[in-house]
């Protein structure tokens, strides 16, 4: 009998519309990944009958608690419009771990009325006049770099619907008085306050055997974003895990991902990076969070819970910058006034697989010099602050 | 002793019309409905937002009530049976009269 072969594994997911219902992940539903973590623990009870012997009793098995993590390289779902809803696999991630989906089809036009500034565009009449209604999606304007490219694009990091002024993540080198300007369609990821998470369904498929979880909810989340450059080669990706109710494994071979599944990664070069409006060097970005699990416990269920649910969470962003002058960056003066700080990452040139990253505030911890490859880095962590719509990803079209 | 306590959500508000599919919008959907949104912040508009909410929890009604389980004749019970093409399917049956008035044998 042949071996399994580590090499050949896939994993699917899908969102569980009904609690304790497993939702089978078909061949659309796959998520390109690195090798996958998955399995399931013993919850165990101790048995403190005494038995004679010096030695405790069994411990009592409870039951399983499944889990299932990866590593997804950053790749867009392509396509010349966003996909419908949910309908990108990674996009499910997303959403277990408490983001937002906003799909915009049609690019929304308009022409900057006066009192813009390097930092702010003030949006047409018409515009909606519920504050905060557009942060977070992307705009375009020929003050912020070249029409239709990743670099001419910033996201917003504020909206005030009195009066129609959107701020950006970016500073730019000339206000903006007047022009056009464009919110791209795109599919954008906004981080929401997490009290509504939809469960999820997840398969590990490993050669010829699949592993199936059910009631799953988002552990751990990564988006991690490293420029790649001659001393470092990483891509950007998303790290996950998850933690659920194991379903009985099956007996099936892995399916292989289509083509459509399998874009070009883009590397994190030729596009665009700004801490506190400005546009200087580094080597890493990395949003974290670090979230805590449980299910609320029901003698009625034969796990005698509920499905797993996140009860709380923490985000950090963790920077490893250029070391700069004081006359251009005073990062100690940040520290001390711990003054609300943006964040903007861009990268990537195809349609529907270009990407911006932004935490539109956050408040620094101390940096510290680092040394990296010969130069001097400096590197720290920040704390997103918003309450709502703390941190953006956007797949511009 | 008077109710302290309602059930009420705890929902973020800013994205008010109905999901796609969990947390999923259509961006121009939430742009038309944005002054659907302000029309909530009055009670006329509110009432009618509930109005609707209301039409529609009723036409739901109106579809749970037409799943009506098939009705079985007085005298008869559900049974495995089969049909004109053979394949067995569930029918209703009479039930056997097995009582009778004779007298037990002495």
């Amino acid at each position: 009998m042949a071996g399994f072969k580590e090499n050949i594994a896939a994993l699917g997911v899908t969102i569980q519309p009904t609690p304790g219902v497993y939702n089978e992940p078909g061949q659309a539903d796959l998520l390109p990944i690195s090798a996958p973590d998955d399995g399931s623990d013993a919850i165990t009870g101790d048995d403190p009958t005494l038995t004679g012997s010096i030695f405790a009793a069994p411990r009592q098995f409870l039951g399983r608690r499944g889990r299932a993590g990866a590593t997804a390289i950053l790749r867009g779902p392509g396509g010349t419009a966003p996909p419908g809803a949910a309908a990108w696999p990674l996009a499910r991630i997303l959403l277990g771990a408490g983001f937002t989906e906003l799909i915009n089809p049609t690019a929304i036009t308009g022409t900057a009325a006066a009192g813009g500034t390097t930092s702010s565009i003030v949006m047409a009449a018409g515009s909606s006049a519920i504050d905060d209604f557009y942060n977070g999606m992307p705009i375009q304007h020929a003050n912020i770099g070249g029409a239709g490219t990743i670099r001419g694009t910033s996201l917003i990091r504020d909206y005030d619907g009195a009066t129609r002024r959107a701020t950006l993540m970016e500073t730019l080198a000339t206000a903006i008085a007047t022009g056009g300007y464009i919110i791209p369609p795109s599919l954008t990821y906004v981080l929401s306050t997490g009290a509504q998470i939809p469960l999820l369904s997840c398969k590990v498929w490993r050669h010829k055997k699949a592993r199936k979880y059910r009631d799953c909810a988002i552990s751990s989340f990564a988006l991690n974003i490293p420029v790649s450059n001659d001393q470092n080669t990483d891509l950007p990706s998303i790290e996950f895990a998850m933690v659920g109710v194991p379903v009985p494994a099956t007996d099936e071979t892995t399916p292989l991902i289509s083509t459509s599944q399998l874009l070009p990664p883009p590397p994190a070069k030729a596009g665009k990076f700004a801490f506190a409006g400005l546009k200087l060097g580094h080597q890493t970005m990395r949003l974290e969070f670090a979230l805590e699990t449980g299910a609320p416990p029901n003698q009625n269920f034969d796990a005698g819970q509920e499905g797993y649910e996140i009860m709380s969470g923490t985000r950090t962003v963790n920077l490893d910058l250029n070391e700069q002058l004081m006359a251009s960056l005073d990062l100690d003066s940040l520290v001390d006034t711990q003054a609300s700080v943006p964040l903007l990452s861009g990268w990537g040139q195809n349609v529907g697989n270009r990407f911006l990253a932004g935490v539109p505030n956050m408040f620094l911890d101390p940096f510290n010099p680092a040394p990296r490859n010969g130069f001097v880095g400096v590197s720290g962590t920040a704390s997103p602050s918003d309450v709502d719509r703390s941190v953006a990803l956007s797949v511009i079209y | 002793m008077a109710k302290t306590t309602t059930d009420e959500s705890t929902a973020p508000g800013s994205f008010a019309p109905v999901p796609l599919l969990s947390n999923s919008y259509n961006f121009q959907d939430l742009l038309k409905a944005s002054d659907h949104v302000d029309t909530l912040k009055s009670d006329e508009g509110r009432s009618k937002a509930l109005g609707d909410i209301a039409t529609k929890s009723a036409s739901l009604q109106d579809v749970i009530a037409g799943i009506d389980a098939p009705a079985v004749p007085e005298g008869s019970r559900m049974e495995e049976t089969e049909d004109s093409t053979g394949r067995k399917v569930m029918g209703a049956v009479a039930i056997p009269d097995t009582t009778s008035d004779e007298q037990p044998a002495k």
